[in-house]
């Protein structure tokens, strides 16, 4: 009787969050709707009049737009973590979050997928970089990283999806169970039928582990080849080995940085703090500083590998970081990423919710510079001394960045309401 | 003449020159037919040659003018011919802007209280006639003229008794005129032999900049450093790209140029020269010993003595004077100074000859003071301006010009609306020289052909015409023209003229000392202290009025790599004295005017001079004149201070230094030639493998190459604002590299063609791909503009369309129809001119065999004065740049990157 | 049937389904619909019949269009070569006398152009002629066009394609300027 009262309530808590939506909801859907149609309107811009409204120039030809893309599909990275690693290590702690991370994922792939259209010059020829028959008889150059980006991309977008709707099943027919009128009406095409038959479970559970491993692989592969974007180029500053792990561990450190920006200030609103608890939290955190002492490492040992190779250009460029034009969002990388997230060593620090709050915005910041000190710092000084020149953003592309945090905080919020941001069904299951 | 007569020659010269068969341009949507084919081989789709001569400098280098559909689309140097042999300058290219400029008068003006309204030619005409009858001194002022049309104009004032006064040029090398005709009874400016010369010494002369014929100086420092032993030795009080570019480059103070020929010529009498000095000379010519010399000019003794000794070892030297060293208060004594030097080392007649002289007709400032007084005692009638650039030249407060509006009419003729024709009461429109008939003589037994390239595009006439029909006479230009052929050349020669578009009937002129010249020479004057600014000629602008011409202005200036702008160059030393840098706003003060500039520093300048080329001044100080009549361009600085503010200078260099890449190594890196190993086939070349090599012993820097580029392929021009940004488009570029001591070396750096390109496995399209012949291959219309292949260049040489930049108005007429336009979203580079090869594989297809050595040449390449660039198909073994790929000296850049670019370079030897 | 009784489900899987057919569909109907608009041809000046000059008198493409063989363009014939039979030939039909005001104005007759290429395309009659192309094969049989009307597609997979075939070149750079 208690378990039933126990799961009855697990319901109830989470189904509460899919109410109407308040004053501070709506105003909050409102303003990120205005930073989308700034992100419309700029983009629309930039698409009649051409690529010069953005900052891009010679020699750095890429620049926020690319930062973006990395960020955001850096971030889907965790999500995947927590969803399909964490239950492959059978990690009960997972459970809390998975859901909602599963989520972000999603919502950051379709923010980062519109990144590599609004960078072309010519995006109304946007469909030639995709493998499809055509009266040309062209396939497209499938040695370059771009398109081993659209593949891994779009791989991960699909799996990722399938992934959160096949886990999302049961929950969604919880909510069918419980809804009326209108609501349950869309439940009931969302659940697909579910019963919660013995057999059914049996297929769920070898489909979700089947999934599972399938979408582990990619948290890995993924981001080792938006990595090799950068990699596989000439570029000194870019064409070092240590990118895939680099990028990898980078990707999971700040999408572990958003889960946190967005499960504290929701844990509060929804009222969630029983099911979200502050070891969770320390667990999670224990994952965000074992990366940032990854990256840590991976800053010292770049420079390393610049100095022991004593190419002229490649030292040059490691310098370049550190003391050149960009040496700010050097330093703000070095210590958001490398230095600051040390502090987790503390556990009482690992259970301050208020401060990991304040930590994880210093690393979505971070991380954010460092792709940009990536891109943009080893573009500004190559290999020719007459091209080297800096980059500064233009108004047309800060407008877009807002309007991608807009974007993405916009469908989550809609998900928030839509959807059951818990997975009901793991928490219901017994706990060791 | 005789209809006959005149039909005879006309058909010796005639050519294309009408109808246009529309419709052979793709997407258009009407086919127009000929009514009549054209039996003269013009064919639709294909291009027509024509001979012309260019007008943008006194230099009139000989043009073969291509036409596409009867618009000429590229002009290049004539070969053969006397002046340019097949060369052009950057200018020169650039000139073809000049037909198509939007600002044209297209309609004879006449001024009007509320601005210009159009006349119809007949009562404009009507109105000169008129006043050339009533009193009053009438005055024709042109521009530099050669040729027929001078002395059509001489008859013209002489039936109307008006005064044709010296034509006008800015930079008139009065001095160096004034102390020959002194010297050799000849106000000219003779031509130099240097094939004949062991050693060239220029002081101020700016040979590769502007000064008489730079593609002429070019070709010969070339050919003269052919033979060993053979040094050149460049003095200045500036830096400048013909300095720079010297075998050795000594720098004096400002004012002392006459001291350091005076110490010369002390040496040359005490050690004797071939010819001795007159007594009367000797009387009058200072003492300078070496350490006054030193002391005067700032140069070392060490220096001065070895120039000295190396002066006179030399058997054949040769001696040029002008450019800064003459634009001064004692101009006319330096160069007097010169020309006994070069009489006393028996250089007049062997490499100075005036059998070779131009500007023989040139004006100086005395000449107007003529004009200023003629119009100030209200004597003036009709004052006829044509070609002059007066008010553009000459400050606004230039007496001569203030005095103008109290001629009783005022004739402008004209191809712009400029200062000078916004003066004139009545604007005739004349043909642009591709419009028009015509002949130059840019030196004495040298003629140039001008033919029309295309039918007046306006309702403009030819000067000639204007003046015969002033003068009531029956004849047209063309008549008049074919007279004077038929005078001057015998029946073969005038064949020979048809065909060539040049002939050189050589004249051999002798000189000998005139003694009284030696009451001219002045006791050395003492060189100035105080910081001096100079006003100088640069190979962009000329004496200025190339730089109306945007694309002048879009093409880096080779040394400072500014484009858009002006700024005050200053010496190094000089700013780190101050703690300025580049970009600060300086405000400089002169006795009566005064100007706020960005600095740029420039090693090399002495540390007293300041530079600023003439052309870039909205206003120009007070111009004053020496004895000789040459505006004294040097100024003495009241003060240079710091304004506020940076100037917003695009300095399109990223680095003036290699920074240790080697670039352009240093003579002691050796080479190591590694074997690129790599994980993809070779690609199968079965019959041409293009390669290019530059030679960078032979580039100057002049950055002909450059405008060439952008005209043969219509790469846009894109203004300031994205200069300074970065986003220029020149598909080929200068780099300037200095090294510590501050000498330069230039690179010019294009699209290397890699054979295993970064670019092209990056881009996700295929827009870039290798071809079977050794050429990066970009696709526009396959481009989706994700710039990868432009961040995986090395070597940066790929520049995207960041907007669409469509020229304007009639501009549009100088697109290439043999390129494919791009639109804002697309990647473009150097493509070796693949229309080029393109349309010689064509020929030789139908022929049925290769393209041969020689047959392709790529604008860059034919241009060059210098001769630097090398083209051609590296599987023929017999080919020039095949050999010239086995040099000693080659090298490629970036080559440990495994690049394996087409493009080799040729290390610049010992200086 | 009440509202409540309908499988939502069902019915909502059958009109993607159906949806993605009738997308298909409507597809294939825009693409016919281009053809047909494409195909149109424009107004001609005069009305000049293939058939009877091509067709029955059996003159040779070269003998009108004579910049083919020596150029890239095959342009629209000289009036001159008109002339040289109208001046005396079929001389009351209106189409003839339309043509001789042309030519005795001197105004060139402005064609409407049926065969068209994007600027950016390279492209040689005089190369396809000496390898041995047929002018039908790309503007189809012209002899039996009273009005003659574009016939190919001459979209790139088409030109490709007939280049595979016949091992002519197939760089890029051979049609893309």
């Amino acid at each position: 009787m208690n378990s039933l009262d126990y799961r009855n309530q697990i319901e109830t808590d989470v189904l509460a969050a899919m109410g109407r939506p308040g004053l501070k909801y709506l105003a909050a859907m409102g303003f990120c709707a205005l930073l989308v149609l700034g992100l419309l309107a700029c983009w629309g811009y930039q698409i009649f009049t051409g690529l010069g409204v953005a900052g891009i120039t010679h020699p750095v030809g890429w620049g926020v737009y690319i930062t973006n893309f990395v960020f955001w599909v850096g971030i889907a990275h965790s999500g995947t973590l927590i969803s399909a690693v964490l239950y492959l290590f059978r990690q009960p702690f997972r459970s809390s979050f998975n859901r909602a991370a599963e989520a972000m994922t999603v919502v950051s792939l379709l923010v980062a997928g519109l990144f590599p259209l609004i960078h072309l010059g010519r995006v109304w020829n946007f469909y030639y970089l995709f493998p499809y028959p055509n009266q040309r008889l062209l396939w497209v150059n499938f040695k370059s990283p771009l398109i081993w980006d659209v593949f891994a991309v779009s791989t991960y977008l699909t799996v990722s999806c399938i992934f959160f709707y096949v886990g999302l099943l049961p929950d969604l027919a919880i909510v069918r169970r419980r809804a009326t009128g209108f609501t349950q009406k869309v439940f009931n095409i969302l659940s697909l039928g579910w019963q919660g038959t013995l057999r059914q479970w049996k297929h769920y559970n070898k489909l979700y582990l089947f999934l599972a491993a399938f979408a582990t692989p990619l948290v890995a592969s993924v981001h080792s080849i938006v990595s090799w974007d950068f990699a596989v180029s000439i570029v000194p500053g870019w064409h070092t080995t240590i990118f895939a792990p680099y990028f990898v561990a980078g990707a999971i450190f700040s999408g572990i940085g958003m889960v946190l920006t967005l499960m504290i200030p929701l844990r509060k609103a929804l009222k969630l703090e029983q099911y979200i608890t502050l070891d969770h939290f320390d667990s999670i955190c224990k994952i965000l500083l074992f990366t940032s002492l990854i990256i840590g490492f991976t800053y010292a040992f770049e420079f390393a590998l610049a100095f022991y190779s004593g190419h002229k250009s490649e030292i040059s460029q490691y310098l370049y970081r550190a003391t050149g034009h960009y040496w700010p969002f050097y330093a703000i990388m070095v210590f958001c990423n490398g230095i600051f997230p040390l502090v987790l060593f503390k556990k009482s620090l690992r259970r301050n919710l208020k401060f990991l709050f304040v930590l994880s915005i210093f690393v979505n910041i971070g991380m954010w510079f460092e792709r940009f000190v990536i891109i943009v710092a080893s573009l500004a000084k190559e290999y020719q001394p007459y091209s080297w020149g800096t980059y500064t953003p233009s108004w047309v592309e800060m407008g877009i960045t807002a309007g991608s945090f807009g974007l993405f905080f916009l469908v989550y919020l809609a998900f928030i309401k839509a959807l059951p941001v818990l997975s009901m069904t793991e928490l219901k299951e017994p706990h060791q | 003449m005789e209809r006959r007569s005149f039909l005879q020659i006309l058909g010796m010269f005639s050519s294309a020159t009408v109808l246009s068969s529309c419709g052979s341009e793709k997407d258009q949507k009407k086919l127009i037919s000929y009514l009549v084919p054209p039996e003269d081989g013009v064919i639709p789709g294909e291009a027509t040659w024509s001979f012309s001569s260019c007008q943008e400098c006194a230099g009139e280098c000989g043009l073969l003018v291509r036409t596409r559909e009867g618009y000429p689309v590229k002009l290049e140097g004539l070969p053969g011919h006397p002046v340019n042999d097949g060369r052009l300058c950057m200018r020169g290219q650039a000139a073809l802007s000049r037909l198509y400029q939007n600002e044209r008068i297209q309609t004879p003006l006449k001024k009007t209280a509320s601005g210009f309204e159009p006349v119809p030619w007949d009562e404009a005409l009507n109105q000169i006639r008129q006043a050339l009858q009533q009193e009053g001194q009438h005055l024709y002022l042109s521009g530099h003229t050669s040729g027929s049309l001078r002395s059509l104009i001489d008859r013209f004032c002489q039936r109307f008794k008006a005064d044709y006064l010296p034509q006008f040029e800015l930079l008139n090398q009065a001095s160096v005129r004034e102390a020959n005709a002194l010297l050799f009874r000849q106000r000219a400016l003779p031509g130099v032999h240097l094939k004949e010369a062991d050693l060239l010494l220029t002081l101020g002369a700016d040979v590769l900049d502007s000064h008489t014929n730079p593609v002429d100086w070019g070709r010969q420092l070339v050919e003269a450093h052919e033979e060993p032993g053979f040094h050149w030795t460049h003095i200045e009080s500036q830096a400048s790209l013909t300095g720079v570019n010297a075998d050795q480059r000594l720098t004096l103070k400002p004012g002392s140029e006459s001291h350091l020929l005076t110490f010369l010529l002390n040496l040359v009498v005490e050690k004797g020269g071939k010819r001795p000095l007159p007594d009367d000379f000797l009387k009058v010519l200072p003492d300078l010993s070496v350490e006054e010399a030193a002391t005067a000019t700032g140069l070392s003794s060490g220096d001065l003595t070895r120039l000295g000794q190396r002066f006179l070892a030399a058997k054949r030297p040769a001696l040029v004077v002008g450019g800064t060293a003459t634009t001064r208060e004692e101009g006319l004594q330096t160069a007097l100074l010169a020309g006994l030097i070069q009489w006393c080392c028996g250089m007049i007649g062997t490499t100075i000859d005036f059998g070779l002289s131009m500007a023989t007709r040139w004006g100086d400032q005395r000449d107007l003071t003529r004009l200023q007084t003629d119009l100030e005692t209200g004597k003036a009638g009709v004052v006829f301006l044509s070609r002059t650039g007066l008010a553009s030249g000459l400050p606004s407060t230039h007496p001569a010009l203030t005095a103008l509006p109290k001629a009783k009419l005022r004739v402008g003729l004209g191809l712009t609306l400029d200062a000078t024709l916004e003066q004139c009461d009545l604007i005739l429109p004349i043909h642009h020289g591709l419009e028009n008939w015509g002949d130059t003589e840019p030196r004495q037994g040298s003629y140039g052909l001008l033919k029309p390239a295309l039918e007046p595009q306006f309702a403009s006439r030819a000067e000639g015409d204007i003046l015969l029909d002033l003068m009531q006479s029956p004849k047209s230009w063309q008549e008049f023209l074919f007279e004077q052929w038929e005078a001057r050349f015998s029946q073969a020669e005038l064949k020979r003229f048809s065909e060539q578009g040049y002939i050189e009937k050589p004249v051999k002129q002798g000189a000998y000392l005139e003694r009284k010249a030696a009451k001219a020479l002045q006791p050395l004057a003492p060189v100035p202290e105080e910081l001096q600014m100079l006003l100088v000629p640069s190979v962009r602008g000329g004496d200025g009025r190339s730089y109306e011409m945007p694309l002048q202005q879009e093409i880096p200036d080779p040394l400072t790599t500014i484009s858009w702008g002006q700024w005050l160059s200053v010496s190094p030393e000089l700013a780190a004295e101050k703690g300025w840098q580049d970009r600060d706003m300086v405000l400089v003060k002169l006795d009566g005017w005064e100007t706020t500039l960005p600095i740029k520093t420039q090693p090399g300048l002495p540390k007293e001079t300041l530079c600023v080329q003439l052309g870039l001044l909205d206003s120009l100080p007070p111009i004053t004149a020496n004895a000789a009549g040459e505006p004294v361009l040097a100024y003495a600085v009241q003060s240079l201070t710091r304004a506020k503010g940076e100037g917003p200078l695009p300095i399109l260099s990223g680095s003036p230094s290699q920074d240790g890449r080697g670039i352009i190594p240093d003579p002691v890196h050796h080479d190591d030639h590694h074997k690129h190993y790599s994980i993809y086939e070779e690609h199968d070349r079965p019959n041409y493998n293009w390669g290019m090599v530059i030679d960078l012993e032979k580039c100057v820097g002049c950055s002909a190459c450059v405008a060439a580029c952008y005209v043969e392929n219509t790469v846009p021009i894109v203004g300031p604002e994205d200069h300074r940004d970065g986003r220029e488009m020149s598909w080929l570029r200068i780099e300037p590299y200095y090294d510590d001591h501050g000498k330069v070396e230039f690179l010019p750096m294009m699209c290397q063609q890699c054979l295993k390109a970064p670019c092209e496995p990056v881009c996700p399209v295929y827009a870039a791909y290798n071809s079977k012949e050794g050429l990066n291959i970009q696709v526009y219309s396959r481009c989706v503009g994700t710039r990868y292949c432009a961040n995986n260049c090395p070597y940066k040489v790929r520049r995207f369309n960041w907007f669409d930049h469509v020229p304007e108005g009639n501009l549009q007429r100088m697109k290439n129809p043999d390129l494919a336009e791009r639109t804002k979203g697309m990647m473009e580079k150097c493509t070796f001119c693949i229309q080029r090869i393109r349309q010689a594989k064509d020929t030789a297809k139908d022929e049925e065999r290769l393209v041969q050595d020689g047959e392709v040449i790529p604008a860059c390449a034919q241009t060059c004065p210098s001769g630097a660039i090398t083209f051609g198909n590296l599987l023929d073994k017999e080919s020039k740049v095949y050999k010239l790929t086995k040099s000693k000296r080659a090298y490629k850049v970036h080559d440990l990157l495994g690049t394996d670019s087409s493009v080799t370079y040729l290390k610049p030897g010992k200086h | 049937m009440r509202l409540k009784e309908l499988n939502w489900t069902r019915l909502i899987i059958t009109g993607i389904i159906l949806g993605l057919f009738g997308l298909f569909l409507g597809i294939l109907a825009a693409q016919t619909g281009w053809w047909q608009l494409y195909a149109q041809t424009p107004e001609q000046p005069i009305d000049f019949p293939h058939t009877k000059h091509a067709g029955q008198l059996g003159l040779a493409c070269t003998y009108c269009h004579i910049h083919v063989e020596k150029s890239r363009e095959a342009g629209a014939p000289p009036l001159s070569i008109c002339m040289g039979c109208h001046q005396k030939i079929a001389t009351d039909k209106p189409e003839i006398q339309k043509l001789t005001r042309y030519y005795n104005e001197k105004k060139p007759v402005e064609w409407g152009r049926i065969h068209n290429l994007p600027s950016f395309i390279y492209f040689s009659h005089k190369r396809h002629l000496k390898g041995g192309v047929d002018c039908s094969n790309c503007h189809g049989a012209v002899k039996q066009m009273a009005e003659v009307k574009q016939v190919r597609p001459l979209k790139m997979g088409w030109c490709v394609s007939c280049h595979r075939t016949y091992d002519a070149p197939l760089e890029c750079s051979t049609c893309h300027k």
